[in-house]
Formats: structure tokens, sequence, C-alpha cells
């Protein structure tokens, strides 16, 4: 790997990018959905799981 | 108590989950026989995201759990004595420890979206089905497409400082009111 490599690999992006190449678009979709699906999950049972952990929140009474 | 300590030390260890035994198991869970295994979800963006929820979940609540308890004790007295109900108090605390909580979804989105273990293992690295960023650079890197690969590494490190530059936004947001 040479500093040229790294030169033609950055080319090459901004190369895919612009052409909005298809095959890497579904990749960068499919990343987003997987990723972001997991995410909204997680933050919406996490959040409250994390809150309702604090002993705190639990020593009301009634 | 002790209870209280055992959840805080499983859930600190499922911060640090080696992504590629989530793979196994949610793999093993998902496959035929596996007990989940009718569901059929086996090489689909579906098992790669109950992957990632197991990997980013610890990451979150733990994170949420951390960011809620250094808020100020006195806090929670004040609203209670105002009357608040619990879910209105739960909601005061979680807006006074904001930073933390964004903090803590900022971890967990690094974590899913750098992923490759779990996702290659469960969701098999299908064009066009189940390929995502992270196994396509582990494809292109082993077949020595090397400038591909690092085109692919860049827009994956792109897209995580715009998603992270949005929620750092998001929080500045919630601060100005």
């Amino acid at each position: 790997m040479t500093l040229n490599d790294i030169v033609r690999g950055l080319a090459q992006a901004v190369r895919l990018i612009l052409s909005a190449d298809p095959a890497l678009m579904e990749i960068i979709l499919l990343t987003l959905r997987v990723s972001g699906l997991a995410l909204a999950l997680s933050t919406l049972v996490g959040v409250p799981v994390g809150a309702a952990l604090d002993w705190r929140a639990c020593e009301r009474a009634g | 108590m002790r209870a209280r300590g055992l959840i805080t030390a499983l859930l600190y260890t499922g911060m640090g989950l080696p992504p590629v035994v989530v793979g196994l198991f949610v793999y093993l869970m998902l496959s035929r026989s596996g007990p989940l295994g009718v569901l059929s979800w086996l090489f689909t963006p579906s098992a790669m995201i109950a992957a990632q929820v197991i990997i980013a979940f610890p990451l979150v609540s733990g994170l949420t759990m951390t960011a809620v308890q250094s808020v100020d004790p006195a806090l929670r007295l004040q609203v209670r004595s105002l009357g608040a109900t619990r879910l209105q108090e739960v909601w005061a605390v979680l807006k006074e420890a904001r930073i933390g909580v964004v903090a803590a979804i900022v971890a967990a989105f690094g974590g899913v979206i750098s992923e490759v273990g779990a996702v290659m293992l469960v969701g098999g690295n299908i064009e066009g089905k189940t390929r995502v960023l992270t196994t396509a650079i582990v494809l292109n890197t082993r077949t020595g497409e090397f400038s591909l690969a690092l085109a692919l590494g860049i827009i994956l490190l792109a897209l995580a400082f715009l998603a992270n530059a949005a929620m750092l936004r998001l929080q500045g947001m919630t601060n100005i009111e």
C-alpha cells in the first residue's frame, strides 16, 4: 500500500459517488437501513431501560 | 442491593460483547434447526438487524444509565415535590442528562456502523441482498481490489461523520430551549 494507492482510492471514491454507481448505492442504502433500524430499536428500548436502571427512579413509594 | 450490581456488571459486559460471538449466537438461534429457525431470517437483513440490536442495546442502556445516575439527585426531589408523575420525573432527568444520552446513542451508532463480524456471519455478504459497506471492504481487500476497498472505507467514514454531525445537531437543538 503506497501513498499512490491511497490517492487512487480517494479518486475512485469520488468517481463512484459522483457516478451514483447502482451497486454502490444499494450497499450504502442497506448499510443505512440495517444500522439505522438497529439503532432506532436499541434507542427506543435502551433509553427507557437505562433510565429505569437508576435505582433512585425506583425508590419512590407508591 | 446485590441485584443492582449484577445488572450493572452484565450490562457493562454487554457493552464489550465481541460482535463475532454475537453473530455466532444469532446464527445458531436462526439456523434452520435452531429455536428461531422458523423465522427464516438467516442471511437476510432482518438477521443483521437482530445481531446489531444485541450489540447496540447494552451500549445505549448502559451509557444512558451512567448519564442518568450522574444527574443531581436534588432535581429528582424537586420535580417530585412539584407533583410530577413518575413519567414526568424520568423525562426531566433524561432531559438533564441529554448530553450523556446522545453520547450513548452516538457510541451505539459507531458500534453498529463499523461492525463487520456479526453481519458477515448472519448476513452472508450476499451481493445485492446482504452486502453492506464493511463486508464489502473485507471482500475487496481479500480479492486485492485495494482502491475499491479504500473507496468504500472513505464512504463509510463520510457516512459516519455525517450521521454523527446530524446527531450532534439534534443535541444542540435540545440545548436551546
